[in-house]
């Protein structure tokens, strides 16, 4: 499985600046991977050309070598996404898993189960009654019920309670297999930085970092509550009790856990500096 | 081979859109059959005061008042059955209307193909039939109706289903009225394709838009047309005998359908390709 983004770009129109030039970007099977960027970097529009819905001003997005515009069948059956604001037809739970699930050979109603459990929901009959949370929660265990081996969401947490955004942290976990990959576009970086393989932040129409979340261990130093700001330090933001600061990784250093905040805005500033240090390493 | 999406999509799609928009075609049927028989009635009414009014009603005025009867309302079923097939041409993309419709349609794993043909097949074979069916339905209301509310007890007399679907309302069944059938359904498949062109151009308030685009499209052609005539033959009547197969009958008849059968086919083409087109953004 390969979804593959091949000289990419996209402007809504002929007035208005690009929202993406010329990005590349390979996609192999496996992992859960953060796509960050300040508002109107592309996020949203990244995720619809990804999965059809968009077609592309030049080059193309492909899936196993055929573009995803084309939306033949056995590709959008291979890719889902979750939008921001789902809507649900006016019909019993049963009868749109009835309908819908047809078409996701592989979908399982045992993980639809699970997923409505562990989002706590209670008995579900008809759709159209539920608040948008709720739509919410039904639509995320779908999604992750129909098992694709693509699985696209924008601003998943959007609209979850506290309960809910700790049972999607534990169902992406339960059910990110090897043979899927989980693209997540959010602002909530605090919800998702436990769960990220990989993490792709976009600016100004291009991806500023696209890196997996070890090699960014591997290249730079994470501090947390730092009363004076180190030499060397690339990026700080205040926090409680001091500042958190991103500097470059020592060999003597220990890996430490990523602080998205601090990367974000690092990235957003010095992007040469952190993709040097990354790729050195 | 039946957990091929491609194959799977084929026969899930039409059974997933008739579900999802029963509500609506069951409402259209419904108020397409309260219509009709409202009309019916006011009509039965009208054609009775009419032969009790006339001074000189002929030697046989029951079945005069009979022919009479159903040839009204053979005109206003026309009449309905253009109004339905207007508006569901305009709905024939209403899955497209607006951005959540447009995501949810474009996201299920069927093809371009069955999706249009889907959509094609509801809103007009379906749509014909249904009309045929709240037809009949309201002429059988329009005789219980006569036969218990009015002492026209002689005008309880159903049209026959085939002449419901022919919208041919004479008691005497005669070749032009074939002829007639066939122009009519041609012209109702054409409208039926350009409304659906219409809807799939312009997502918000179709049938508006279309209409005003028609009405401006065939004004400039009437006037282009009207001033070719001027420009070749002048004020005087065409007397070029290479025009002469348009005042033969039914030569007429089947050029007319053909052309609008034509220009149905044209219209429908545009739209599945501009269907294919199709992006959850509205760039129109």
């Amino acid at each position: 499985m390969q979804l593959a983004l091949n000289h990419l770009s996209f402007r809504y129109s002929r007035r208005k600046p690009p929202v993406l030039h010329d990005v590349n970007a390979v996609f192999e099977q496996g992992g859960v991977c953060g796509l960050l960027g300040p508002n109107g970097a592309g996020k949203s529009t990244l995720l619809y050309l990804m999965s059809g819905l968009l077609m592309p001003t030049s080059g193309n997005v492909t899936f196993d070598g055929t573009s995803t515009a084309r939306r033949k069948p056995q590709i959008l059956a291979s890719i889902y996404l979750v939008p921001e604001e789902p809507s649900l037809p006016r019909m019993s739970l049963d009868q749109f898993i009835r309908l819908y699930a047809g078409f996701y050979p592989d979908f399982s109603m045992e993980i639809m189960k699970d997923a409505l459990k562990e989002f706590e929901m209670p008995e579900v009959n008809r759709l159209d009654a539920l608040s948008m949370g709720q739509r919410k929660k039904v639509i995320l265990s779908f999604a992750l019920a129909c098992r694709t081996p693509v699985l696209l969401m924008d601003e998943p947490t959007n609209g979850l309670d506290i309960p809910g955004k700790a049972a999607f942290r534990r169902l992406i976990a339960r059910y990110a297999t090897d043979d899927r990959l989980i693209l997540i576009s959010t602002h909530q970086v605090r919800d998702l930085d436990r769960i990220l393989d990989h993490i792709i932040i976009m600016n100004y129409n291009q991806f500023v970092i696209n890196a997996s979340v070890a090699d960014i261990q591997r290249a730079l130093h994470f501090s947390y509550g730092l009363r004076e700001l180190p030499e060397d330090a690339i990026a700080s933001i205040p926090s409680l009790y001091g500042f958190d600061t991103i500097s470059p990784a020592k060999d003597d250093m220990d890996e430490t856990e990523i602080n998205l905040e601090v990367l974000f805005d690092a990235a957003l500033k010095h992007p040469e500096v952190i993709n040097n240090l990354i790729s050195r390493h | 081979m039946l957990n091929n999406p491609t194959i799977l999509h084929v026969m899930k799609y039409p059974k997933l859109f008739l579900a999802t928009n029963a509500r609506k075609l069951l409402m259209m049927l419904g108020i397409t059959y309260i219509l009709t028989t409202l009309l019916l009635i006011f009509n039965l009414y009208a054609t009775e005061r009419y032969f009790y009014e006339q001074q000189n009603p002929g030697p046989d005025p029951i079945n005069a008042t009979r022919d009479l009867l159903w040839s009204s309302e053979c005109d206003i079923m026309t009449f309905i059955a253009f109004v339905v097939i207007i508006i569901s041409g305009s709905m024939m993309f209403g899955a497209l209307s607006d951005r959540r419709s447009r995501l949810n349609t474009l996201e299920v794993p069927a093809s371009h193909t069955v999706k249009f043909f889907t959509w094609f097949a509801v809103y007009l074979p379906v749509a014909i039939i249904a009309m045929w069916i709240s037809f009949y339905a309201a002429q059988i209301t329009r005789v219980c109706w006569t036969q218990l509310f009015t002492d026209f007890g002689s005008y309880a007399h159903i049209i026959p289903f085939h002449r419901v679907m022919l919208l041919e309302g004479g008691f005497v069944l005669e070749p032009s009225d074939i002829y007639d059938a066939m122009t009519t359904y041609g012209a109702m498949i054409f409208i039926n394709s350009v409304f659906a062109l219409g809807s799939v151009i312009f997502p918000r308030l179709s049938f508006l838009k279309t209409a005003i685009s028609c009405s401006i499209i065939s004004t400039m052609i009437g006037v282009a047309a009207l001033l070719g005539h001027l420009v070749f033959f002048g004020l005087h009547a065409n007397t070029d005998p290479r025009f002469a197969i348009f005042d033969t009958f039914p030569q007429r008849e089947y050029i007319i359908t053909a052309v609008m059968l034509f220009g149905a086919l044209c219209c429908y083409l545009l739209s599945y390709y501009r269907f294919k087109q199709t992006e959850i953004i509205n760039r129109w």
